[in-house]
This record gives structure tokens, C-alpha cells and sequence, in this order.
């Protein structure tokens, strides 16, 4: 787990590092050159959508799914070991669910792509996909992992 | 059935759920119960994302966390120190106005108190400032960020509206140095009255000049993109692209601080903040797709327009919205999935739409310091170890100013409008 999340980690930074540098390199292109890079904003585009889905397994391993746990943090011990439960499973169903929804779209958009890069919509669909059933395996690890009493567990 | 699903989501909401689930759940549930397509979801969800200012939100997150790790950070707050000192609140001074540069680069109020401010209230206690004031002091002036340019919040807010971000982005600076100053006048009274330490001289020429150029490089960032974006040189997203570049530059060659480890670590803590909230954006379109089939904000529009077609009615009500809006939900949320409801009979009936987005942005930030989502008001707390309590009554003062900007915002509205004027 720990060796995939270092890969995905060099991955999503490579996808940022990409998502900064074409904008900058089309302002010097067009600045100082005198010529656009065709499709740049294109490109840039399908890497945020990579990087932000990508990168979601990410966000709720360190737990920093935004939420607001202040109401649960004061229930008893039992009602918030139950409620813990209830979010991780919800988590997992609906991120099956739109990982499913978004598989569907790859099925009806796999001949498609982009105007300009041609860029295969199946891609970033795929990255939908795989990110959110990778934050779905997330919940899963930590909901098997983590002792019940801890009521903000990034789920 | 659209007031269901809003009811489901405050249900989700209020018992702890991710907000992105708590918004994702009842868009399922819709989904299943109405019939539609399943693959719905997941277009609406991807195709979301799918917008070039968007991409300015990572990129100045990037910027914020990179300042912080390069050592960017501190030749402000030595330069503000150098400069604002030996003024009534000395280092509450300092601090207010460290916010400002730091926000001229950053646009994330949380990057602001993360980094900044860990170094400012060390430097309060250090010199014998209260705990809870140095946070009261740090937090309030971390507001500024998400107005002055560039502003996260703001590109959201045109990405919902699809009012120019430029434009939105100029709006800010003038209510930016307004809350600036007044907020720079309340700790100068505070101090005076329980007599606070300060410098004990003004800077010589020579020492002003010994802190202004090291800091230099970091202040001409601000000036570029500001000028750049009003030049018509590059659009926010690129302004974003140009600062980073710019940062990485002047702190690996000028400052000679930026090793891989600082570049990979702020790249990491960029792509966590990033996803975290970008994921929300995504979440909101779908569930805003449904919101709008349901015709709820024509009935929102209906029921407001009913109460006044008076604009400064509509921005006092706009006002108590946002500001209720801004104690329960995140800004993120809030613009999510209120702005699309509010706005429309807002701009029906005359308020300009660039008015609306500062002040609802600004409520949203006077959110950021009240309990129960008050997210500067726990980092804060942390870092400078002070209960919650303790921060709130220090904080006390300090909300007098922020009103007094959010009513100077609300009724000169050509105040507001003056810099985007020039873009018009």
C-alpha cells in the first residue's frame, strides 16, 4: 500500500508540475514569440481533471476530506462508533457508484476525443474512474484498519 | 423533491459526513429515484472540471506552500518588521501587514495562517504578546487573503458565476486595504490601551533599505501579476503560472533556499489541498445540475423578489445569507451551492455582479473565524496552543473592523467597482 502511494504521489506531482509549466510556457510562447502552443489550454485542462481525481486516494489517506465532525465528535462512544461505520460504508458505496456512473461514460464516449490534442475521452474518464475506486479501497483499508474509537479517521 | 435532497445534504452535512459525500448521496438518490441515466453522474462529475480558471486554484496553492518552504516567508515578516515595528502594536502590526504582502502572492487564507503565521505568533510570545491576542491578531488578518488578489475563493466564485475573474480579482484590492487598515487601527488602540511593546525606534534609512531588498524580489510578485492581468498580458490562470515560475526562480536562484525536498514537499501538500477541494467543485456541479432541473433558485428568485426589488435591500439580505452561510458551511460549500441560488434575482434586479461576489466572499471569510466551520480559527488555536474559548474572546475586537469593511463593501459599492471600472 505504502509503495503504491509513494508511485501515485511521483505520479500527481508530475501531473502539477505539467499543469504549471504549459501555462507559463504558452504565456512566453505567445509573449515573447509571437506564436500560441495549440491545444495548451486544452492539455492543461484534461490535467486538472487527471490530477484532482488522481490525487483523491491522497486526500482521504491523510485525512483531509473536508468535513465538519465537530456534532459527532460530541455524540457517546457507541452512537460515534456506529456512525463512523455508517460514513465508511456510505463512503464506499458512493464512490463505487460514481466509479460506475463514470465507466459507463467511457463505454458511450470511446471513440471520442478531444478537439484539438485528440486526447481519447476514455482517459480522463478512466482517471475518474480509477481515482474514485481508489479512494473507495482507501475507506475500505481504513475502515478495516483503524480501532473503532477513532472517530475521525478520514472517512 | 428538490427540497429533499437539500435536506439530505444538511442531515449528511451536520452528522459528519465528507461534504463531498454529503453532497454526492442525495445526487445518487436523485438519480436512482428520477430515473435518469446513470452515467450521468460521472460525465457531470469529470466534465466539471473541465475549466481553464480553475486551474489557477492548484497553481496558487503551489505558490503559498512553496513561499512558506523557501524562506520567502520570513524576508517579509523581516521586512514588515523593519518597516511597521516601532508602530502602537509593534508586532500585531507586523503581523496585519505580512498578511497582506503574503496574500499578494498566495491567495489561501490557510496557507497564510499555516506558514506566516506560525512564524508570527512565535515572534508575538517571543516579545511577550499574549497567546490568544498574537492568534486573534493572526487569524483576523489571514481574512484578507481570499480578498486581495489572487484570491481562491474569488476564481472560484467567477468559475460558478461566469463573471470575469479579472475583474472580480481587481474588486478586492481596494476592500483589501481598507479591512487592512482598519484592522492595523484596532490593534494600535488595543496595544495603546494595554500598553504593548513595540520596536524601540523607527528603522534609519539604512536599516529600511538592508530589509527592503532582500524582501524586494518577493514584493515585485504581487506588482507583476496584478499588472500583468491588467496589461491584458495573461489571464489569471497564466498570472498563476507566471508567480509560481517566478517563486521557484527568485527562490532557487535570488534566495538560494529551494532544495528538491522543499519543491516535492510543496508539491505533495499542494496536490492533497487541491484534490480536497477541487473534488467538492466537481461534487457541486452535479448536484447544482439538479438543483436548477428542480427549479429551485427560479423559486428562490420568486420568493426574494417578492420581498424587494430594491438592490441594497437585496445586498443587506445577500449579506445575512453568506454570513449565516459562511458560521455552518466552508466557503467552498457555501459558494458551491448557494451563490447559484443567490445571485440570479440578486443580478435580476441590478446589483452588480462583481459587487456581489466581494461581499459574499467576505462573508464567507468572517465565517472562516466563527465556530462551528471556523477552519483559521482551529488552525490557529494549534498553532499558537490556546483553547478555542481563549481565541474567541481575543477575537472579539477584532470582528468590530471586519464588519465595518463588510458595511463599507456593501454600500459604496463604486468603491468596490472603481479598479474593475477600468476593465469595462
Amino acid at each position: 500500500m505504502r509503495y503504491g502511494q509513494k508511485w501515485l504521489e511521483i505520479f500527481c506531482a508530475l501531473l502539477l508540475a505539467g499543469m504549471i509549466l504549459v501555462p507559463f510556457l504558452q504565456v512566453l510562447s505567445r509573449d515573447l514569440l509571437g506564436t500560441s502552443i495549440p491545444g495548451s489550454g486544452e492539455l492543461t485542462r484534461f490535467l486538472l481533471i487527471c490530477l484532482v481525481f488522481s490525487s483523491y486516494p491522497l486526500v482521504i489517506a491523510s485525512g483531509e476530506n473536508i468535513q465538519m465532525s465537530e456534532l459527532r465528535d460530541t455524540l457517546p462512544a457507541i452512537p460515534r462508533r456506529w456512525l463512523n461505520r455508517l460514513i465508511m460504508v456510505a463512503s464506499i458505496i458512493i464512490c463505487l457508484f460514481v466509479a460506475y456512473s463514470a465507466a459507463t461514460t467511457v463505454q458511450t464516449n470511446f471513440n471520442r476525443a478531444t478537439p484539438v490534442l485528440k486526447i481519447p475521452y476514455w482517459i480522463f474518464f478512466g482517471t475518474t474512474v480509477l481515482g474514485l475506486l481508489g479512494a473507495a479501497l482507501v475507506h475500505l483499508v481504513q475502515g478495516t484498519s483503524t480501532t473503532d474509537n477513532k472517530s475521525d479517521s478520514g472517512v | 423533491m428538490g427540497l429533499i435532497i437539500l435536506g439530505i445534504f444538511l442531515v449528511l452535512f451536520l452528522l459528519g459526513f465528507p461534504v463531498v459525500y454529503a453532497i454526492l448521496i442525495p445526487s445518487a438518490i436523485y438519480v436512482l429515484l428520477e430515473g435518469l441515466p446513470l452515467g450521468l453522474m460521472g460525465q457531470r462529475v469529470t466534465y466539471a472540471l473541465d475549466s481553464f480558471p480553475l486551474v489557477a486554484v492548484p497553481i496558487f496553492i503551489f505558490v503559498g506552500n512553496l513561499m512558506n518552504q523557501s524562506g520567502i516567508t520570513d524576508r517579509i515578516f523581516h521586512f514588515a518588521n523593519t518597516l511597521v515595528g516601532r508602530a502602537p502594536g509593534g508586532l500585531a502590526q507586523v503581523n496585519i501587514f505580512s498578511s497582506l504582502i503574503f496574500s499578494g502572492m498566495s491567495g489561501a487564507s490557510l496557507a497564510d495562517v499555516g506558514g506566516l503565521g506560525k512564524i508570527e505568533i512565535e515572534a508575538m510570545k517571543k516579545r511577550g504578546y499574549g497567546a490568544p491576542f498574537s492568534a486573534a491578531v493572526t487569524a483576523s488578518s489571514a481574512v484578507v487573503g481570499p480578498i486581495f488578489p489572487p484570491s481562491i475563493p474569488l476564481i472560484v466564485y467567477g468559475s460558478v458565476t461566469s463573471v470575469s475573474i479579472v475583474q472580480l480579482l481587481l474588486a478586492g484590492i481596494v476592500p483589501a486595504l481598507i479591512c487592512i487598515v482598519l484592522l492595523m487601527i484596532t490593534a494600535a488602540l488595543l496595544a495603546l490601551r494595554h500598553d504593548m511593546p513595540r520596536a524601540e525606534r523607527w528603522p534609519t534609512l539604512m536599516e529600511l533599505n538592508r530589509a527592503l531588498i532582500p524582501a524586494l524580489p518577493a514584493l515585485l510578485a504581487p506588482v507583476l501579476m496584478i499588472s500583468g492581468m491588467l496589461m491584458g498580458l495573461f489571464t489569471p490562470t497564466e498570472a498563476a503560472a507566471v508567480t509560481a515560475a517566478y517563486v521557484v526562480f527568485i527562490s532557487a536562484v535570488l534566495y538560494r533556499e529551494l532544495t528538491w525536498s522543499h519543491l516535492m514537499f510543496s508539491l505533495l501538500a499542494t496536490l492533497r489541498t487541491t484534490s480536497a477541494i477541487l473534488i467538492i467543485v466537481a461534487a457541486a456541479a452535479m448536484f447544482g445540475w439538479i438543483l436548477s432541473v428542480e427549479q429551485i433558485p427560479q423559486r428562490f428568485a420568486t420568493f426574494i423578489l417578492q420581498i424587494s426589488h430594491e438592490p441594497l435591500v437585496l445586498l443587506l439580505i445577500a449579506n445575512l445569507i453568506f454570513l449565516v452561510a459562511g458560521i455552518f458551511l466552508d466557503s467552498t460549500t457555501a459558494t458551491l451551492l448557494i451563490v447559484p441560488i443567490v445571485a440570479p434575482p440578486m443580478v435580476l434586479a441590478g446589483v452588480d455582479p462583481v459587487h456581489l461576489g466581494i461581499v459574499c466572499i467576505f462573508n464567507l471569510m468572517i465565517g472562516l473565524l466563527t465556530p462551528p466551520m471556523g477552519l483559521s480559527l482551529f488552525l490557529v488555536s494549534s498553532i499558537a496552543k490556546v483553547s478555542l474559548r481563549q481565541l474567541l474572546k481575543a477575537l472579539i475586537p477584532f470582528y468590530i473592523p471586519l464588519v465595518a469593511t463588510l458595511a463599507i463593501i456593501t454600500f459604496a459599492a463604486d468603491l468596490v467597482l472603481w479598479l474593475p471600472s477600468f476593465m469595462r
